[in-house]
Parts: structure tokens; C-alpha cells; sequence
């Protein structure tokens, strides 16, 4: 109804962005797969080890600026390290930690949500205080918080941030959730007599995939920003890890002479946060009603 | 009404109650501040004494109730660091920080309005396009690499701005551009939605059938029903903007309270942690709160949800 209204105004009609729909979604896909396939190929791109230091070539800019070699293409740090080479292993860090964070925080805040929802009760009541309350903590507090009581290694990382992040999935999938509940096929598989546990994960988890996919990719790149800046306290990956923030951080004392060492690790962030938000928004645009 | 402002007065303090256990749990259970903060020569009575001045030789659960009675008292014992009150710590680093957050934050509202109005009113053309295309960028963008590369244009190269210290407003620019450039695009994005929620609506179109001018279309008939999500939002991204603020500071060496927390943390001056954190749960329950209130005062159907 309100679409036929729309049409009755011939003024700034709303177009259909067809044409941008897939656009997006490929060119965020083409972005971080190219990222993934360097990253995966760090060994052959470049020579250098990542973390091998040579003092005598401190400090030098990349290929493109004065007095860059082409023996190393993005220039060294204070350290003499490569920093292509860092950034190329850094990437791992960055996609491993993104990824995992989002898988268990999405597992997490789902199987929650679902709880939540379809049981309600005092479970929902338990359930969705936790996530208020959560939310009265600042995600980065209480990541540095775990982090520093926990120590800092790849696997924390992962935990400290999916604890920090349930709450996204929990809070969607539970409003969808007593939505479907009240469908027809939810009640028929009940009558049948199917557990509770086969309504959640058989009838009603394969109608959120679509939610899940979308938050999970909007999610993903937070978790990126997250990690870099967990790294960029000294809270990350310990050294010498190559992780882009704790890169950053070290450049931060050289500012004052030469800006590359901290410029590119901020661009590689920016460029694969970039491509997965690209992947998220395409993904939003396909899920969302035509017209 | 009444019955939703009670709901609500009744879970806020709730949400506390679980943040105290939370934090008391991760920074009581499972690691000894003592030994932390002391280093590992210090004599077993300076030990014994430290642990008996935190309460530490107690059980955890007399532990627990003792904290929780002294974060009622608003006590919440004294600095490691400092040999002060911690409340009293807290609140002199808080200024700083609230100034800054709400210079960048009104920042990025006004930016987020306009762009995010912008946009949807023209959406479809290169106006919405571009202004999507700096969102997604601005989104990107981690606020601790934007302030050192603002610090390396503006103060290194260009000597326009100072580094960091907060005399005047010029030292503000930075710090407030870089926290509002990460906030900006949220609210963007999120006013654009909301606005073309309602820019369909009959009620909308029969303002221009009855040739209302577009500006009077958008004031009251768009933005006003447009509000609640806007208002909901802003409430919940305190807690951002204050992680935000921790990470921003940092660059800036601002003397704010994410600063101070961290810190604290790094150096397990517990009491200092309790209560940043405590605070800064009791600001953004605060906030939630009264968004959700502004909310059902703006429309009357929340309230009798």
C-alpha cells in the first residue's frame, strides 16, 4: 500500500539501486580475498622475516618516497624490520582473532538468544539482564580488564573480545525469535513432540541464518578495530609479534622523524576493516525487501 | 507512564549489581593484586598488611558484601597508587573526559544529522552515495591511528595545533575530530535508516498532498516520528564513546579517566579499577535511562509497550 503510494509522486521517486546491489558485496569479497591469499602467502611475497631485526636499515621509507630501496618495498621500522613483511604476517593476527572472536561471540549470543526467546521465563529474564548489564560496560574496559588479569595470547584475544560482543546477536535473535515462535511450524513440530532442542536448532535457527550472516560480517570488522587497538595498548599479541596495532604503537615514538612506519600498519586496518564492513553492507542490501 | 518509568527505575540498579560481581570476580578471583603490586621482594608482613588493609585474608563472599557495601557508601577503599581515596581519583580524572566526550559527541551529531538527512532525502543519487562511501571509510578507521596521523599533519608538519595538553579550546580540535570521526558514521548511517522508515509513511505523503513546503514536511512530520531510534541509539553509544574516549586519550596523553583506568589496570590498583568501572556503569545506565525515558515522552506508544 504504501509502495503504490509512492508511485502516485512523480517527484524523487525513490530509484531502485539494482545496478549497486551485488557491487558492493563483490568488491569488499575481492578486497579482503585478495588480503587473505598475501597473507596466506606471506613466505613466497616476501624474503624477510618478519621479525628479524637489521639495525643498520632503521627507520627507511618505502620504495616510493626519497631514499626508499626496493629491498624493502614499504620501507623498515626502529628496529630494522621489514614492513611489508610484517604487515603481510599481521594480517593472520588480525583475520585469525577477527574471525574467531566473531564465530564465538555469534555461537555464543545466538544459542543465548534463542534460549531467551523461544523458553522465556526466568531464563529470559537471566538472560537478557546479563546482556543489560553488559552493556552498562564499555567493551573496551572490560577487554583490557580480561586481558590484563588473563594474559594476552591469540586464544584469549578470541574469548575477551566474543564475551565483550554476544550481546549484538543475543538482543537480535531474541526479538526474532519470539516473532517465530508463535508460527505455525514451530507449533506443529512441537505437537508433534520434537525436543526442545530440535525446535531451536532444526526449525528456528535455519530462519535467522540470514540475521546472523549479517551481523556476524558488521561484527567482524569491530572485532578487527578491537584487536588493533587492544595490540596498540600493549594488550595484544605480545611482542614481536607483528600484530598492526602493536606496530603502530611502536611507530608512535618516530612520528617525529618519519610518519611511514605508522602510516601503512593504520592503512592495512583501514583497507581490510574497509573490505569486511564493504562485505556486511552488501550482505544488509541483499537480505533487505526489494523495491 | 508511571508503571514504565518503575520498570525501568527497578532494572537500572540490577545492571549494576551484575557489573560490581563481574568486576569484583575478575580482578578478586582470579589473580592476587597483592603480590602484583608489591613485586616479588616484598616481606611477607608487608604482604599480610597489605592483605589485611585490601580485606583480602576474608572470605570471598564476606569480600564481595564488604565491597558491595562500601560502592554503596560510595567507598571503595584507598588508592595503591596515589594513597588517596580511589573515588576521589576517579572523579578528578572524570572532568576531563566528559569535556572531551561531549565535544565530540555533539560533533558527530551535528555531522550525523546533516549527512545522514542529507542522504536520505536524496537517496539514490551521488549525494547518498558519497556520503555512504564516507561512512564506510570513516567506520574503518581505528580513532587511535587517525589521531596520530592528525598529531603528524596538523602539529608536526603544519605547527597549527598542539599535540596534547587541554588549556584551550585549540587543544580540543584533535582529540574531538578524532572521536567524533568515529562516531560520525554511526550516527549517519542510523539517521539516514530511520529517516526512510518514515518518509514513506501515508501520513507523509498526504502532508505533500495537501502541499505542505518539503522543509515543513521533514521538521514535523519526518523528523519528529524519526526520533526514537535516534534517541534510543545515542543513549546505548555512551558506552562507545567512552571506550573511545579510553583509546583516544591514550594518543592524545589526555589526563582523562580512560587513561587513568588503564593505568590502573596495568599497575592492579584494584580499588582504582573498581571504581572507574563502577562510575562509568553508573553514567551509561544513567543514560540508557533517560534516552528511554526522552523516548516515551516523544512517543506514546513505548510507554504502553
Amino acid at each position: 500500500m504504501a509502495a503504490d503510494a509512492i508511485r502516485l509522486v512523480p517527484v524523487r521517486a525513490p530509484r531502485p539501486r539494482r545496478r549497486l546491489r551485488g557491487t558492493t558485496l563483490l568488491l569488499g569479497l575481492l578486497v579482503l580475498g585478495a588480503i587473505v591469499v598475501l597473507s596466506a602467502a606471506a613466505p613466497f611475497v616476501t624474503k624477510h622475516d618478519p621479525i628479524a631485526q637489521s639495525l643498520g636499515d632503521r627507520l627507511l621509507p618505502p620504495v616510493w618516497a626519497q631514499g626508499g630501496t626496493t629491498r624493502y618495498p614499504l620501507g623498515t621500522d626502529g628496529f630494522g624490520r621489514d614492513a611489508l613483511s610484517r604487515l603481510l604476517f599481521g594480517a593472520r593476527i588480525s583475520i585469525a582473532v577477527g574471525m574467531g572472536a566473531v564465530a564465538l561471540s555469534g555461537v555464543l549470543g545466538t544459542v543465548l538468544g534463542l534460549v531467551a526467546g523461544y523458553k522465556g521465563g526466568w531464563l529470559e529474564g537471566v538472560i537478557m539482564r546479563l546482556s543489560d548489564a553488559q552493556q552498562a560496560l564499555p567493551p573496551v574496559l572490560l577487554a583490557i580488564i580480561i586481558v590484563a588479569v588473563f594474559g594476552a595470547n591469540i586464544a584469549n584475544l578470541i574469548v575477551v573480545l566474543a564475551v565483550s560482543s554476544w550481546v549484538i546477536y543475543a538482543r537480535v535473535i531474541f526479538a526474532r525469535t519470539v516473532v517465530l515462535r508463535q508460527r505455525e511450524f514451530v507449533e506443529a513440530a512441537y505437537a508433534i513432540g520434537a525436543t526442545t532442542a530440535h525446535i531451536l536448532f532444526r526449525h528456528l535457527l535455519p530462519n535467522l541464518w540470514g540475521q546472523i550472516m549479517v551481523i556476524s560480517a558488521l561484527q567482524a570488522g569491530r572485532m578487527m578495530l578491537l584487536e588493533a587497538g587492544l595490540s596498540f595498548l600493549g594488550l595484544g599479541v605480545p611482542a614481536p609479534a607483528p600484530a598492526w596495532g602493536s606496530m603502530l604503537a611502536d611507530a608512535r615514538t618516530f612520528v617525529f622523524i618519519t610518519p611511514w612506519p605508522a602510516a601503512i600498519p593504520g592503512l592495512a586496518i583501514v583497507v581490510t576493516v574497509w573490505s569486511v564492513n564493504l562485505i556486511g553492507e552488501g550482505l544488509r542490501q541483499q537480505s533487505e525487501p526489494r523495491g | 507512564m508511571r508503571q514504565f518509568v518503575a520498570r525501568r527505575l527497578l532494572q537500572a540498579p540490577l545492571s549494576l549489581l551484575l557489573v560490581s560481581v563481574v568486576v569484583f570476580v575478575i580482578l578478586n578471583v582470579t589473580g592476587d593484586p597483592v603480590t602484583v603490586y608489591l613485586g616479588i621482594d616484598a616481606t611477607p608482613e608487608r604482604i599480610a598488611e597489605l592483605r589485611a588493609q585490601l580485606g583480602l585474608d576474608q572470605g570471598l563472599p564476606v569480600q564481595y558484601l564488604r565491597f558491595l557495601s562500601g560502592v554503596v557508601r560510595g567507598e571503595f577503599g584507598r588508592s595503591l597508587r596515589y594513597d588517596r581515596p580511589a573515588l576521589g581519583v576517579v572523579m578528578n580524572h572524570l572532568g576531563p573526559t566528559v569535556r572531551l566526550a561531549a565535544v565530540g559527541f555533539v560533533l558527530a551529531l551535528v555531522i550525523g544529522l546533516a549527512l545522514g538527512t542529507a542522504a536520505a532525502v536524496r537517496r539514490g543519487t551521488w549525494i547518498d552515495h558519497v556520503v555512504g562511501g564516507f561512512s564506510a571509510v570513516g567506520l574503518s578507521i581505528p580513532s587511535f591511528w587517525l589521531g596520530i596521523m592528525l598529531i603528524v599533519v596538523f602539529a608536526v608538519r603544519l605547527h597549527w595545533l598542539p599535540t596534547s595538553g587541554m588549556e584551550s579550546a585549540r587543544h580540543y580540535l584533535l582529540p574531538a575530530v578524532t572521536l567524533a570521526t568515529f562516531l560520525a558514521p554511526q550516527f549517519t548511517l542510523l539517521v539516514r535508516t530511520s529517516l526512510l522508515e518514515v518518509i514513506h509513511e501515508m501520513y507523509v505523503t498526504t502532508a505533500r498532498a495537501k502541499g505542505l513546503i518539503e522543509a515543513r514536511i521533514l521538521s514535523r512530520h519526518v523528523f519528529q516520528n524519526a526520533l526514537p531510534p535516534i534517541i534510543a541509539f545515542v543513549g546505548l553509544q555512551l558506552g562507545t564513546l567512552l571506550g573511545g574516549a579510553v583509546v583516544t586519550e591514550t594518543v592524545f596523553a589526555w589526563p582523562g579517566l580512560g587513561r587513568l583506568t588503564i593505568d590502573a589496570v596495568s599497575q592492579r590498583d584494584v580499588p582504582v579499577v573498581e571504581a572507574a568501572v563502577i562510575v562509568l556503569a553508573l553514567g551509561i545506565v544513567v543514560s540508557n535511562f533517560a534516552a528511554d525515558l526522552a523516548n516515551a515522552l516523544v512517543d506514546p506508544r513505548i510507554r504502553y509497550e
